[in-house]
């Protein structure tokens, strides 16, 4: 079982390396953002047509190519003060407003649930800095990070259970239509995943352990075996489908998962 | 049994039933902007017709064959900790899956001309053009979207949505 100060320290450190990686990568994509970019702000920012003239002209000066890539140079000071200092209202506000800044200028999303995850990480940091005026501390670090943890199951367990309503999943033939379809792809003819039987085998182990995943609440232990496993699958789905951010925004749940998952235990069976 | 265990199975029986029962789409330009709040936690859930970009291009009057622009990279272990190019990669497909969205809910199919998404996609065909023809002078470009069926391969017929020629 993880101590409260454990799981700061873990979180702390985890979170700063996937939010040291996301700026890291969106400083490197500044190019595609600029006026004659994919992504060019003069294209987007109709978006925004149906906001006031004063909104428009703000979010178009906020996107200017210089402040953007300033915002990114205080991003990475904000995450090593995370990494070196902890969790203050400072760095945890300002990082949560920054990445709203981040996401609306990719559209409300650059990398799907990678950045909900990110959101959702942050947003119980929120609210454990801003709780802290009214609660104990300790208390305020619960109740943020059982929103984390809430979510985090929510994600394997709904994940999963839409794939076991779903023939294509039960069947197998899922799993190879979207390795396909992968940034790596398609999958070579003589691919062991082709074979039925491969497929449905993994298939039904994706399932199952999604399913399952709310069983971490029955203990510290339990959650330090669910992690572990979502550590391979998260490196699989790396591996497979190039999404190295969910890797890491996911990562940075699993300490509030196993925390919260022994003081369950210690409520309910007075033991891990 | 305990307040705790009631509470836990009241969450999984609501995580269930937004399964089973369906609500009302709620939609809207700042909620689009903001649905990080609002997350979707369906990550493959279904294999469904997937939105195909073809891009071509004239070149000394001659236009060239259609081609498939889908993101596609070479696995490498660093790209764990560094992986921008495959993530925008990946962002231009979601963004292709918007256009398909945007057509299928647009009331006057002449509209999508002007949505941000038509015309972000369009600098994605030119850049495509562009990647696939560095030292030739290209004159037009013109996208296709094509909605490839499930476990399928997109042909002509599947076209939904086709560009006019832009000068480029």
């Amino acid at each position: 079982m993880l101590t409260l100060p454990q799981t700061q320290y873990a979180l702390q450190i985890l979170l700063g390396i996937s939010l040291l990686i996301q700026t890291l990568e969106f400083w490197r994509l500044s190019e595609p953002q600029f006026a004659t970019g994919v992504w060019s702000w003069q294209i987007q920012k109709y978006d925004l047509g149906h906001a006031s003239p004063w909104l428009r002209h703000y979010f178009t000066m906020i996107y200017g190519d210089r402040l953007w890539r300033l915002h990114l140079v205080l991003r990475v000071g904000l995450i090593l003060s995370v990494l070196l200092l902890g969790f203050n209202l400072l760095n945890v506000g300002l990082l949560f407003m920054g990445t709203l800044y981040l996401l609306i200028r990719w559209r409300g999303a650059f990398n799907g649930g990678s950045d909900f995850m990110t959101i959702v990480v942050l947003t119980g940091l929120v609210v454990v800095q801003l709780a802290q005026f009214w609660v104990d501390p300790a208390v305020a670090w619960t109740a943020g990070l059982w929103y984390i943890t809430i979510h985090a199951i929510s994600s394997y367990f709904l994940s999963g259970a839409v794939k076991l309503f779903y023939d294509g999943w039960r069947d197998g033939r899922a799993i190879i239509a979207f390795l396909d379809g992968a940034i790596y792809g398609p999958l070579a003819a003589d691919s062991v995943m082709r074979k039925p039987v491969v497929a449905v085998m993994c298939s039904w182990a994706f399932i199952l352990w999604e399913c399952s995943f709310p069983m971490v609440l029955l203990g510290a232990d339990w959650a330090v075996v669910w992690c572990a496993i979502a550590l391979l699958f998260h490196f699989l789905v790396f591996w497979f489908f190039g999404l190295n951010r969910f890797f890491w925004a996911w990562c940075v749940t699993f300490p509030a998962v196993i925390y919260c998952a022994g003081q369950l235990s210690l409520v309910y069976f007075g033991a891990t | 049994m305990s307040d705790t265990l009631v509470i836990i199975s009241i969450y999984l029986i609501f995580l269930l039933g937004t399964l089973v029962f369906k609500s009302r789409i709620i939609s809207g330009p700042w909620l689009f902007l903001f649905r990080s709040f609002l997350p979707n936690w369906r990550f493959y859930h279904r294999v469904g017709p997937l939105p195909q970009i073809y891009v071509r291009y004239c070149v000394s009057q001659i236009w060239n064959e259609w081609q498939l622009i889908q993101p596609r990279a070479v696995r490498r272990y660093v790209d764990l900790f560094h992986n921008p190019e495959n993530n925008l990669a990946l962002a231009m497909q979601n963004l292709v899956e918007h256009l398909a969205a945007d057509l299928r809910q647009i009331d006057n199919p002449e509209h999508i001309r002007t949505l941000v998404t038509y015309r972000l996609v369009l600098r994605f065909a030119r850049l495509a053009a562009q990647k696939r023809c560095p030292d030739s002078t290209i004159q037009q470009y013109q996208f296709q979207l094509r909605m490839a069926p499930p476990f399928g391969v997109a042909t002509l017929d599947a076209v939904v949505l086709e560009s006019a020629p832009v000068n480029y």
